[in-house]
């Protein structure tokens, strides 16, 4: 409901009608949509594309563009498991071990047992929902602490995938042709696991915004207590969050075997700090609550880009990974500083309030002397 | 005065959770029994030594971190902390005698009390969650010690490798070291005014402060006491893997924290026992020592600790009948919604 334009003009800051509110100001509507935290990636992708653009020019050749495009893609899948499981106030340390899992699965099903590839990959499916289900049943049920159940989770799948599939698990196994090709095929200079992710991204953020289940889902995370009285199902809808995000990861670690055609024990290790800190960095609360999911794709190709930009640059591992925990907390503290939250801005802030209210009280002591 | 001590002494016996460490040591019998049965290996002097010498560093590790988790935060930091502290070693302590390694063994645990406090600032100064601090943290120290040592080398003085592998019959002397350690923590937890300021405050926080407990200077303490002693342990392992490795740590994390869980610990802070948490990460060590022995997978090892990491904390929060904060998230940090209100839509 949009109030006529000549509303504010006529009536001034007189009182609206009550069906307008919030919601009828779009200039307001849309700086509730789309909060400074969600924008600020946006300007850093902006800048990294740029900065690339300039003075790398070897990022931009097709191929390198093809390959960047299917790493941002399978790391935009997995941003948003990740970014669900936050959404929810939760975290989830179990990425790289179900990622692995399915590396190691497809190869071991279709080649060992020789399953039918689309049977092998809905039975990963299968096993990524139980473990997902897991996951949400320990949290939200038995309410355990998000972090160690998904380090423990880890751990657990870690260790029952190199009991299956033994430790001498060599990179021999070929992922299924079909995956292959379809990992590796590309539109022009994008690849086909970007467009994938774009998807994902767009249907999440869809989801989220425009469905029942998303909007009960994210206000279960802004707050379970509040959603519970309201009649929502928080625990149901919590222990949901876990499932979809273990969908995620699965599909991602698929289409990155695929990429990959060998996977190995290490293929999804990236992941674990990675996709936390894309959804850091696309502006999540990581207490849980609202957030955007275009942002967070946004933001899982900033992190690629700036990772593959300084692999070009000639920086070894341990600088990119003391680069992502820098931009890490630097992301989390600026979100934390630019709403004033951290105790260092609100000291400051005290301080800088005491001036002028110190003030106020000395002229009310003056006037009352007057009086 | 003797009136207060005894009744420390008897909550010291009553509350820091004697069942679950009268079963801890009951099934490590039993274990013990099991594969003492299949094999004569595993009573042997040398087998009991080298499980005690593998068990060191992890406990060391989860002292440290039983400290942060009494206080109320945590520190998943702790892996990487301890590949950095084999790293430094292996350009620090390379001396033929331990007494001039000191300085070197100084520096590496004064690396660990700065890496502490960078931690404790971000989280308590700047406010971010300790999560985050945290595993951003674990980042950066694995990248720093991949540039140092990017491929295994640098040999690690005999000094420490002989100080570490030096015992007394079945007992090494580093796990003499941390058995004191651990008993020394135990008792200053329990019967002194400062350990229980330490427990208070991780119980709750804003009552703490309330009464004149110095909440921030004991939180950040906390952390750097646990980074300090994740180098320490990293010392240790040190000296048992001989060499600079850039990952030799990574394992270390998920057991660390198990083994305090198994020693009481809570997410929510203000419980644990240090005695507990050394009996944990001896009972998982030996988890790792019997499986070959029983001649089962490897992995098997790895599986169990996180089942057990579940269990332990199950079992801990219905025995004090109060789940555990369901996802450590710290409330008072809670995003305010983020709607720009006009003065105008407040007036209407």
């Amino acid at each position: 409901v949009k109030p006529p334009a000549a509303d504010a003009s006529t009536l001034g800051a007189g009182p609206r009608p009550a069906a307008g509110g919030l919601l009828g100001n779009s200039k307001l509507d849309l700086a509730y949509r789309f909060a400074p935290r969600y924008r600020i990636i946006w300007i850093g992708l902006a800048a990294i594309i740029l900065l690339s653009v300039i003075t790398a020019q070897q990022l931009w050749s097709e191929g390198s563009v093809q390959f960047i495009t299917a790493l941002a893609g399978v790391m935009a899948i997995a941003a948003i498991g990740q970014g669900t499981v936050i959404v929810s106030g939760g975290i989830d340390l179990s990425v790289p071990a179900v990622m692995t899992l399915g590396g190691i699965m497809i190869v071991k099903l279709t080649q060992s047992s020789h399953v039918a590839p689309v049977a092998a990959i809905a039975l990963c499916f299968a096993v990524a929902a139980a473990i997902g289900l897991l996951n949400g049943l320990l949290i939200a049920v038995v309410k355990i602490n998000a972090l160690i159940t998904t380090l423990a989770m880890a751990g657990v799948v870690t260790g029952a995938t190199i009991m299956w599939a033994g430790s001498t698990f060599s990179a021999t196994g070929n992922v299924p042709s079909a995956l292959q090709d379809t990992a590796s095929s590309h539109l022009g200079p994008v690849s086909v696991l970007c467009l994938i992710g774009l998807a994902v991204t767009f249907l999440a953020a869809f989801v989220l915004r425009s469905t029942v289940w998303g909007r009960s889902f994210v206000a279960m995370g802004a707050n379970p207590h509040t959603a519970q009285v309201i009649g929502i199902r928080a625990t149901a809808y919590e222990v949901s969050g876990y499932v979809v995000a273990a969908l995620l990861y699965m599909g991602a670690g698929l289409l990155l075997a695929g990429l990959l055609h060998t996977p190995d024990y290490s293929l999804g290790r990236p992941y674990q700090l990675g996709t936390i800190i894309v959804v850091a960095l696309g502006g999540a609360s990581l207490a849980g609550g609202p957030a955007s999911m275009l942002s967070i794709g946004g933001a899982a190709l900033f992190l690629v880009l700036l990772d593959q930009y300084l692999q070009v640059k000639g920086y070894s591992a341990g600088v990119r990974e003391v680069v992502n925990g820098v931009i890490l907390v630097a992301a989390v503290a600026l979100a934390t500083v630019g709403t004033g939250r951290g105790k260092l801005v609100r000291a400051i802030s005290s301080v800088l309030k005491r001036r002028p209210s110190e003030g106020a009280s000395k002229s009310q002591h003056d006037s009352q002397g007057a009086y | 005065v003797s009136g207060a001590r005894f009744a420390g002494l008897r909550s010291l016996l009553g509350r820091s959770g004697w069942i679950p460490f009268a079963a801890l040591l009951l099934l490590m019998a039993i274990i013990g029994a099991i594969t003492q049965a299949h094999t004569s290996v595993f009573l042997s002097e040398l087998n009991i030594a080298s499980l005690l010498t593998l068990a060191a560093p992890l406990a060391l590790l989860a002292l440290g971190q039983q400290m942060v988790l009494i206080a109320g935060g945590f520190d998943i930091s702790i892996g990487s902390a301890m590949s950095l502290s084999v790293v430094l070693a292996s350009f620090w302590v390379t001396q033929p005698h331990l007494y001039e390694s000191v300085p070197g063994i100084l520096a590496v645990l004064g690396i660990g009390a700065c890496v502490g406090l960078l931690n404790g600032l971000i989280v308590r100064v700047l406010g971010v969650s300790p999560i985050i601090t945290t595993v951003a943290m674990l980042g950066i120290l694995q990248g720093v010690a991949i540039l140092l040592r990017p491929e295994p080398g640098g040999v690690i003085g005999s000094g420490l490798t002989e100080a570490v592998s030096s015992r007394a019959g079945f007992l090494p002397w580093i796990f003499v070291g941390t058995l004191a350690l651990a008993l020394v923590l135990e008792v200053w937890l329990w019967l002194t005014p400062s350990g229980l300021t330490l427990r208070a405050t991780g119980l709750g926080e804003e009552p703490s402060r309330r009464t004149g407990v110095q909440v921030q200077r004991i939180k950040i303490g906390a952390y750097v006491v646990c980074s300090a002693a994740a180098l320490g342990g990293g010392l240790l392992l040190a000296g048992q893997v001989g060499l600079g490795q850039n990952s030799a740590g990574a394992t270390y994390t998920l057991p660390a924290f198990t083994a305090c869980f198994l020693g009481g610990a809570g997410l929510a802070g203000g419980r644990g026992s240090f005695v507990g948490a050394l009996v944990g990460a001896v009972f998982l060590t030996m988890l790792v020592n019997v499986t070959p022995l029983l001649s089962l997978p490897s992995a098997t090892s790895e599986l169990i600790t996180g089942v057990l990491t579940v269990v332990a904390v199950v079992a801990y929060s219905f025995r004090f009948g109060t789940g555990t904060s369901r996802t450590g998230k710290h409330h008072e940090l809670d995003d305010p919604p983020a709607v720009p209100v006009a003065p105008a839509e407040v007036a209407s």
